[in-house]
């Protein structure tokens, strides 16, 4: 067990420095490839169909916060970097672990139902699998343009339903880690799998902390890479996000989802390069 | 009859008068010789009387080219939690005469009387590897870890902690001090102390970190590795069971790491291949710093 963890501080260290580099070679590439000239200079930016709505984006927003503190007070909990801080930082995590599952829970309950529901937005669909390899090879810059099916990309689809599915994990690994809760004993709740497997209860613990430990830093990762992409590739949707700016919109139709684009693959749209 | 009757009371004055006069005779003889001659005749009972020489702040001696201070402070023996005890229940040696010339070791002493009130955690100590296998001159004594005119003492505590943690609570200051305390003779123990979750987190003042003794024990203390019969084995499952619940023994596989995250961490393949890069780039921030200072100094 001490080796298991000692190796994944050391591997998502690496990896996470890896990251940081890999995505500067690529912020160097959007510079040389005029990316950066034809979006920021001559405002070449995506455009939008629909509006971003307000609770969609209030949520985002709070759910931007836990993550940040949630990462942070977790962080804390296993190095403690300053001195003093440990009851504040759990407490601070038990806060904003129940803050950010409501959150998810109401986030979920947006796209499913209700008037505005946009679950549609999220789900993968066979036009988004023929046109993966193209969105792959723009963002490595063997392609100019970024064929363009759907209001979000299938690698941002996958991301987000990624994200929700860990958070459900975390949130799993997490409660485990908690033997009582108001002197209720809840460890029956989520190490019920111990006993099956063979292991003690506080072993079981020990492996969830790993599995909470490892899907901290995949939050991590994933999203610095998510704000980096959202910050270069669609600043003014990024601005509107987080309630400062406005998203670059057409209503006018056109967008690769329209009934008259079914199948056909568009590309040239906004911020894409011409050939 | 009314003249027997006065010469009677003649006399007896003139005894009494005598009797008077050897006694201021005697007394005036022994204080001019030296004010601490004679036998002790201070209240001892209390402390008071030993205070009338200790409570001053110049009392020191050059003992072996050291300036020793045998000065007492009331301030912190009144907070301490043996403040209604005599001074002679503790320092049984005291040889009812002054100056106190007689070799005392007075730490030996101190720590013998102690059990004179706490049997059980004397039993305890004297069975403990502490107690009975520490070399004689290392061996640490009752007030070598609970101090001792300060002892349970609120304000000495505190102010110690609160100088070392920033922490206002006696409790966690005691808590927090085993880095200090166990740190004088095992420093290699302590400083090794540095795992996820306990020591890291401990030496960064989380109250909830295990102490040295919460693992090791107190008077009957554990040698982890101890094969002495006297100590018993240290039964891990226990120990970490005070804190964790449903510890079997293949939650113990994390042992390894309590005292020993840094060397298993420096043992890491990918630790010792990255190790140059981060040496480089530790070595390019002194230089760039050092050019920085000069720069602007
Ligand atoms: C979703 C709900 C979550 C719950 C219920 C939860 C719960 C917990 C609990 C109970 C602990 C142990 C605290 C302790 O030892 O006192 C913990 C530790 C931790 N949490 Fe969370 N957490 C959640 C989300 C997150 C998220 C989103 C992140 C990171 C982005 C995160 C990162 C961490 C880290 C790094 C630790 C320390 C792990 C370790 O000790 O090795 N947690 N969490
Ligand atoms: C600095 C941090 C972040 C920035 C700058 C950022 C930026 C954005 C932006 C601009 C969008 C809108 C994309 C669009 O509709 O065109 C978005 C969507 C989204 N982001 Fe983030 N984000 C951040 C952190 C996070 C984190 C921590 C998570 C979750 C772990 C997350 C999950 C999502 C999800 C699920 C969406 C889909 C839309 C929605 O939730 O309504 N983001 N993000």
């Amino acid at each position: 067990m001490p080796e298991i963890n000692v190796w994944l501080d050391m591997i998502f260290t690496t990896v996470f420095v890896l990251v940081v580099i890999v995505f500067s070679v690529h912020l160097l590439f959007n510079f040389l490839t005029g990316r950066m000239y034809r979006r920021f200079v001559k405002g070449e930016w995506p455009t939008h169909d629909a509006p971003l709505r307000m609770l969609p984006k209030f949520l985002h927003f709070q759910h931007v916060v836990c993550m940040f503190g949630l990462a942070f007070s977790g962080m804390y909990i296993r190095f403690p970097f300053f001195a003093g801080g440990r009851t504040a930082m759990r407490y601070l995590h038990y806060f904003l672990m129940i803050v950010v599952i409501v959150n998810l829970f109401a986030r979920l309950a947006y796209a499913f139902v209700g008037r505005h529901k946009d679950r549609k937005q999220f789900t993968p669909t066979m036009r988004d699998v023929k046109v993966a390899p193209g969105v792959v090879l723009y963002y490595i810059f063997m392609r100019p343009t970024k064929p363009h099916v759907d209001h979000y990309n299938i690698m941002q689809k996958l991301v987000y339903i990624v994200f929700a599915l860990l958070l459900f994990v975390q949130a799993f690994t997490g409660f485990s880690l908690l033997t009582t809760v108001f002197g209720i004993n809840i460890q029956p709740l989520f190490l019920w799998w111990t006993g099956p497997i063979g292991i003690g209860v506080a072993a079981g613990a020990a492996y969830s902390r790993i599995i909470h430990y490892i899907i901290n830093w995949v939050f991590i990762i994933v999203t610095v890479i998510h704000a980096y992409l959202s910050v270069t590739e669609d600043y003014p949707a990024f601005t509107e996000f987080f309630g400062f700016g406005s998203a670059n919109y057409d209503f006018s139709g056109g967008h690769g989802h329209e009934p008259a684009a079914h199948g056909a693959v568009i590309t040239g749209h906004g911020s894409e390069e011409t050939a | 009859m009314r003249h027997g009757e006065s010469s009677a009371r003649r006399g007896a004055l003139v005894v009494l008068v005598v009797f008077w006069l050897s006694l201021l005779g005697t007394a005036s003889s022994v204080w001019a010789q030296s004010p601490y001659q004679a036998t002790f005749t201070l209240g001892i009972g209390g402390r008071s009387g030993c205070l009338v020489c200790h409570s001053d702040q110049n009392m020191a001696r050059l003992t072996a080219g050291r300036n020793i201070s045998y000065y007492i402070n009331e301030e912190v023996l009144n907070s301490s939690v043996h403040k209604d005890i005599s001074c002679l229940a503790c320092h049984t040696d005291f040889t009812y005469g002054t100056p106190h010339r007689a070799k005392s070791n007075w730490k030996k002493v101190a720590s013998e009387a102690c059990k004179n009130c706490h049997k059980n955690a004397y039993q305890r100590y004297i069975s403990s590897a502490h107690g009975s296998r520490a070399p004689e001159a290392k061996r640490p004594t009752c007030g070598g870890c609970h101090g001792s005119h300060a002892i349970g003492s609120q304000l000495a505590t505190q102010t110690a902690a609160s100088l070392l943690y920033g922490q206002s609570s006696a409790a966690t200051a005691f808590h927090l001090s085993g880095q200090k305390m166990c740190g004088r003779c095992h420093q290699a123990a302590t400083d090794s102390y540095s795992d996820y979750y306990h020591g890291a987190a401990y030496k960064n003042g989380a109250p909830d970190a295990p102490a040295c003794w919460d693992c090791h024990g107190s008077h009957k203390i554990y040698g982890v590795r101890s094969k002495n019969p006297s100590v018993a084995e240290m039964d891990l499952v226990e120990a970490c069971g005070q804190c964790h619940a449903g510890v079997t023994k293949d939650f113990l596989s994390y042992t390894p790491m309590i005292h020993g995250s840094e060397r298993i961490r420096s043992e890491n393949l990918l630790w010792r291949s990255v190790r140059p890069v981060t040496d480089w780039l530790a070595g390019t921030k002194e230089l760039l710093m050092s050019v920085a200072r000069s720069l602007f100094p």
